[in-house]
């Protein structure tokens, strides 16, 4: 599913936002997992942005704000919210925000089988020509990505690179080897690969703004 | 609240991430990916493999038309898929840089003098890393090997060497049955369909000279295209080949990786690809060459399709 044209964040975003206060009780509700409240927020807000992202939403991250900022104001104004899973609460507002953006969208989403021919949607598929080989961008992608490797803690510089690299029959040795290593069950290290890697991304999204 | 987490197949993972699943099941998941730690560790795992298998060209079939069509929908989607190219290259190009040492051999650790041993029994450890492919600094591990625990380290170095041959007569075998697969996926995939409707076309190698595109004349009831694209030259052993809108920014069709094929035409590469993907109008192929995970452009086959009624 797909809305039409540019939301803007203005639009996405109410103009409430959490008071210091508020956001660390907001965090200290949110902390039911594994990490610091910190971590527990941002892990919540990637799992909520990729949420938005499979339902093809413009602007999946300022929905996952929207989402956070709605359930913070809530505990705000009612002191308190009934529900077992902090999670799963989040994962119903968001839902809410989801058909609402849906409402906002200039045109109604419609699922990309249902679009007009891929001529009129040449925007949408872009990643051919932004896949050309040995860009500019690509080699400063790489210098930003080399960059940020070199940001990790020693530990997870290594685990992301074993962790990733080779082809996918390989890998799945290679994983089990890693585990075994860092003393991790299977799942608890796919959930640190998977935060090391969201981490390198921003970071390489970051730089790449920032040159 | 602490029910165990539900499990679900990379499969299903994969297709919830290519909008393949029946709608109960995507809510599930949807619900699962964000209240679930496991699921969603899982969920991310798979997509960020699925990406992976894109960008070193390993999605072939449905797998790919879904991914070109559906996932590669959204800007963040996007930068995962640049991301996941900027992770292939830094790998191929430190693969490069450190090329596979031999393996020391343990009795040069055990007969050097015992000054010597720490030291040597260090280096195979990096040595049996390296080889294995899967170096990881562990801060408390190097902080054992300085302390001097040479016992510790021998039996690390046994352990390692143990999985360092295991592991390497498993990528032997494991690339063997790559290699195989590899080519059953290019035969498959280039196979012409039994039973399909299907129209041949050879394109010859795009000359500098100023030539009207070539016309492709398309029946109406033909459901596959056979194209045969002449190359000039083949400098790379395998090549991907892209059919682009007229504009060049659309994507509509792309092959698996291609091995050049000798024929009456000379050297060509043989596409097959359903009919379906082209109307009246312009299109090109782009072919690039694959070395070492980078694409290099080869060449650009302008031409034509008219569809019959």
């Amino acid at each position: 599913m797909r809305g039409g044209g540019v939301i803007s964040r203005s639009r996405h975003k109410q103009d409430w936002l959490p008071s210091a206060e508020t956001f660390q009780r907001f965090l200290e509700w949110l902390d039911a997992g594994g990490g610091t409240p910190a971590e527990r927020y941002l892990e919540i807000r990637r799992r909520l942005a990729g949420y938005f992202d499979r339902k093809h939403c413009l602007g999946a991250d300022d929905l996952a704000d929207e989402t956070l900022n709605r359930v913070a104001r809530r505990l705000e104004e009612e002191g308190a919210i009934d529900a077992d899973a902090p999670a799963q609460y989040c994962y119903s507002v968001a839902k809410f925000v989801f058909f609402e953006y849906l409402r906002r969208s200039d045109r109604s989403a419609v699922p990309y089988d249902e679009m007009p021919s891929p001529e009129t949607t040449a925007p949408v598929l872009q990643i051919a020509d932004e896949r050309e080989p040995e860009s500019e961008e690509g080699a400063r992608r790489l210098k930003c990505l080399e960059q940020c490797l070199d940001k990790l803690p020693a530990a997870d510089h290594g685990l992301i690179l074993a962790y990733y690299s080779g082809e996918r029959s390989i890998k799945i040795e290679q994983r089990r080897e890693l585990a075994a290593r860092f003393d991790l069950t299977p799942n608890a290290l796919a959930i640190r690969a998977c935060r090391i890697r969201s981490k390198l991304e921003e970071c390489v999204s970051a730089c790449m703004g920032k040159e | 609240m602490n029910s165990p987490s539900p499990e679900f197949e990379e499969r299903t993972l994969m297709r919830c991430l290519l909008g393949l699943l029946p709608e109960a099941e995507q809510e599930r998941l949807d619900s699962l990916s964000v209240s679930d730690d496991t699921v969603a560790a899982s969920l991310c795992d798979a997509e960020n493999d699925l990406v992976d298998a894109y960008v070193r060209g390993n999605l072939a079939g449905e797998d790919l038309d879904r991914f070109m069509t559906h996932y590669l929908i959204g800007e963040r989607r996007r930068r995962k898929v640049l991301f996941a190219e900027s992770l292939l290259k830094l790998e191929k190009e430190r693969e490069r840089v450190t090329p596979l040492p031999q393996v020391a051999p343990r009795a040069a650790v055990t007969k050097r003098p015992a000054g010597s041993t720490r030291w040597m029994a260090w280096a195979a450890v990096v040595v049996v890393s390296v080889a294995a492919g899967t170096v990881v600094f562990d801060d408390l591990r190097l902080r054992q090997i300085l302390s001097g625990n040479t016992a510790a380290l021998r039996d690390e170095l046994k352990a390692q060497e143990a999985r360092s041959s295991a592991l390497s007569a498993q990528v032997s075998r494991l690339e063997g049955v790559m290699t195989d697969l590899e080519s059953a996926s290019r035969t498959a995939a280039n196979a012409e369909p039994l039973l399909a409707r299907v129209a041949s076309f050879v394109l010859s190698a795009p000359t500098r000279g100023i030539e009207a595109p070539p016309v492709l004349t398309v029946p109406s009831d033909v459901e596959q295209l056979s194209v045969r694209l002449k190359l000039e030259e083949t400098e790379f052993a395998r090549y991907r080949v892209s059919l682009k809108s007229p504009a060049g920014q659309t994507v509509l069709w792309q092959s698996p990786r291609l091995a050049p094929e000798r024929g009456r035409h000379g050297a060509v590469l043989k596409l097959n690809l359903p009919a379906e993907r082209v109307k009246n109008g312009a299109y090109r192929f782009d072919v690039v060459g694959l070395d070492h995970g980078q694409e290099q452009p080869v060449a650009s086959y302008a031409f034509n399709v008219r569809r019959e009624e």
